[in-house]
C-alpha cells in the first residue's frame, strides 16, 4: 500500500488500487472519493475547517474514512452510495471543545453491500453537538451499524440520531444501532433517537441506548481501590472514549492518546 | 500492630436495619471466619466497613488504630489500610487494567512508581495467582471468568498490601486448584501481617488456612463466638441447632423486589391504507 501525506488536495480523487492516504489541515472543504472495483482503501482526514465528503464505493471495493476533529468548530456531511459487496467504514473521533455536527447519508445500493459509523465525542461547557447518520437499505442482504460513544461535560450536550431504513425488498438486511452516552456533570444532557423505518419482515434490527451518569458499582468498586474520585472519573472517560482507537492505525493511535490524556490531565 | 475495632454497629439499606449492633475486634496477622446464613448481615458488615453509599450507619463506630473509618471517604478507608475482596467483582470495560493498577498503586505512594518497578511488581504478581500477563492489557475483569475475577481480586490485595482484608466469598464458584491458590495467597498475605475476615459458606477454604476465630452472624447481630471447630460443625449440621441449643430462630430472608417489563417497539400493520 502507498501512504502519502497531502496538504493540498483535488477536490475529486478517483483510487483504481489500493490506497493509504493522510490528509492534514484540510484547505479545501469539499471531497470526493470514488473507489473503484476491488480496491481497499483507507483515509486518514485530520481536519481543521468543515468537510462536504461525496463517496461511491464500487462493487467490491472497501473505503474506511478516519476523521479527527481536535481543534475548530467543524460541521461534516458525508453522502455515499455502496455497490455491490462493497464495505464503507467511517470512524470520527470528536474532541474537539466547540459545537459540531455531523449529517450523513448513506444509499447500500448493491447487494450485499456494508457500512458502519463509528463515532467517539467529547463534549465540554456549553456546547452541542449533533449527529445524524442515516442508512437506506435499497437493495437485499445490506448491513448497517452505528456506533457512538459520547462523554459530555459541564453544561454541554451530545444528540445522537441514527435513522435505519429497509423498504420492502430489501429482505435479509440486518441494521443495528448502539449509543452510550455518559452525563460527567449535574447539568450534561444527551439525546439518542433510534429510529428503524421497516417495510419488511425478513430482517434483523435492533438498537441498544444508554444515557447516564457514571455507573455507581464501577465508581465504588474503584474508589475501594484508594483511587480518588477525580482519576476514577477519568479512567472512566477514558475508558468510554479511547475504544475508538482499535480503527486507528498505530501511529494515529498514539495521537489521540497523547491528545486525550492531555486533555484530562491524565499519564 | 494494627486493630480494627467494631462498635455497636447498627446498618440500614432501603429502609430496613439489616445489622442491629455488630461489635468485635481484630488484630494484625489474625483470620477470623464470618459465618451465618444468606441475608443476615454478612456481605452488609463489608459495605459497612468500606462505605458503600447504598448502606446507612445508623449507629456505632469502625475504628482502625483509634481512627473512626466512619468519618473518611471510601479511597481514604482504602488507603488507611482496608481491603474488600468482592463477591462479584464488576466488569468494567475500557478501564485497561494496567492503568487500574496503576492508579491504585500510585495513590498510596507520595511519588509515583516508577513504569519498570510497576511493571515488574505487575508480572511477578500474576504469575503469584497464576494469571496470564497479557490480562493487564485487557479491560478490567472484562470477558474473565469467575475464577478469573476472584484471582484478579487477591492479585489487587497483594499490590496494596492491607492492614486488614475483608473476603467475601473469594472461593465461591472456584476449583479445587484456584482454593488451593487462594489460601495460598491468603496465608502468605497473614504471615505479612494482614488481619483478615473472611466469608464463606464452605470449609473447604478454612481448612486449609489458619483461622484463630469464628463467629457466627444472624439476625444482624454476632450469635455465636468460637474456634474452627464451629466451622466443621455448621458444614455438617447447618445452622437448625442454634435454634435447639442457643433459642436462635433465624429470620427469614427479604423478599425480592418485584421486577416489571416493558417494551419500546410498537408494530402497525396497515392493510388497504387502514390500520
Amino acid at each position: 500500500m502507498e501512504t502519502n501525506n497531502i496538504k493540498e488536495m483535488e477536490k475529486h480523487i478517483v483510487f483504481d488500487k489500493n490506497c493509504d492516504l493522510t490528509i492534514k489541515e484540510n484547505d479545501e472543504k469539499s471531497y470526493s472519493f470514488v473507489v473503484e472495483n476491488n480496491c481497499k482503501v483507507s483515509v486518514l482526514l485530520d481536519i481543521t475547517s468543515s468537510l462536504d465528503l461525496n463517496i461511491v464505493v464500487k462493487d467490491n471495493g472497501d473505503l474506511k474514512i478516519a476523521i479527527l476533529n481536535k481543534k475548530n468548530k467543524n460541521n461534516i456531511n458525508i453522502n455515499g452510495v455502496i455497490e455491490k459487496e462493497a464495505g464503507f467504514t467511517c470512524v470520527i473521533a470528536d474532541f474537539c471543545k466547540e459545537a459540531t455536527s455531523l449529517n450523513s447519508n448513506v444509499d447500500l445500493k448493491g447487494e450485499y453491500s456494508t457500512s458502519k459509523f463509528v463515532v467517539s465525542s467529547t463534549s465540554n461547557d456549553k456546547f452541542k453537538k449533533t449527529y445524524n447518520i442515516n442508512f437506506n437499505h435499497l437493495n437485499k442482504n445490506t448491513t448497517s451499524k452505528i456506533k457512538a460513544f459520547g462523554v459530555s461535560l459541564k453544561e454541554s450536550e451530545i444528540q445522537v440520531t441514527g435513522v435505519s431504513y429497509i423498504p420492502k425488498e430489501s429482505i435479509k438486511s440486518n441494521a443495528s444501532q448502539e449509543v452510550k452516552i455518559i452525563l460527567f456533570d449535574k447539568n450534561s444532557r444527551g439525546k439518542a433517537s433510534p429510529i428503524l423505518k421497516i417495510e419488511c419482515d425478513d430482517i434483523k434490527a435492533s438498537h441498544g441506548c444508554s444515557i447516564g451518569s457514571i455507573n455507581d458499582d464501577h465508581l465504588y468498586y474503584l474508589l475501594s481501590r484508594g483511587i480518588d474520585i477525580e482519576t476514577v472519573r477519568k479512567l472512566i472517560v477514558l475508558g468510554y472514549i479511547l475504544p475508538i482507537k482499535e480503527y486507528f492505525n498505530e501511529q494515529e493511535k498514539k495521537y489521540i492518546d497523547e491528545y486525550i490524556r492531555e486533555d484530562f490531565n491524565y499519564d | 500492630m494494627s486493630v480494627l475495632e467494631i462498635k455497636n454497629l447498627h446498618v440500614s439499606v432501603e429502609g430496613k436495619e439489616i445489622l442491629k449492633g455488630v461489635s468485635f475486634k481484630i488484630e494484625s496477622g489474625e483470620v477470623v471466619g464470618l459465618l451465618g446464613p444468606n441475608g443476615n448481615g454478612k456481605s452488609t458488615l463489608f459495605a459497612a466497613i468500606m462505605g458503600n453509599p447504598k448502606y446507612k450507619v445508623l449507629e456505632g463506630e469502625v475504628l482502625l488504630d483509634g481512627v473512626n473509618l466512619l468519618n473518611l471517604s471510601v479511597d481514604e478507608r482504602s488507603k488507611a489500610g482496608i481491603f474488600l475482596g468482592f463477591q462479584n467483582p464488576v466488569e468494567i470495560p475500557g478501564v485497561i487494567s494496567a492503568d487500574f493498577y496503576k492508579a491504585a498503586i500510585n495513590a498510596r505512594s507520595e511519588n509515583r512508581v516508577s513504569l519498570y518497578k510497576f511493571y515488574k511488581t505487575l508480572e511477578d504478581g500474576c504469575k503469584s495467582v497464576e494469571l496470564p500477563f497479557e490480562f493487564v492489557n485487557r479491560g478490567l475483569n472484562d470477558g474473565f471468568s469467575g475464577g478469573e475475577r476472584k484471582r484478579n481480586e487477591i492479585l489487587q490485595m497483594k499490590l496494596l498490601n492491607p492492614k486488614f482484608a475483608l473476603l467475601d466469598e473469594i472461593d465461591s464458584g472456584l476449583d479445587v486448584d484456584a482454593i488451593n491458590l487462594i489460601s495460598r495467597s491468603i496465608v502468605e498475605q497473614q504471615q505479612k501481617g494482614s488481619g483478615f475476615i473472611i466469608i464463606s459458606h464452605y470449609a473447604r477454604l478454612f481448612e486449609l488456612i489458619n483461622v484463630s476465630r469464628v463467629l457466627i452472624l444472624v439476625n444482624g447481630k454476632i450469635a455465636l463466638e468460637g474456634d474452627s471447630s464451629l466451622i466443621k460443625r455448621i458444614d455438617k449440621e447447618g445452622y437448625d441447632w442454634l435454634k435447639r441449643e442457643h433459642n436462635i430462630v433465624i429470620e427469614e430472608e427479604h423478599t425480592m423486589n418485584k421486577v416489571s417489563i416493558g417494551t419500546c417497539a410498537t408494530k402497525e400493520v396497515i392493510k388497504n391504507g387502514n390500520k
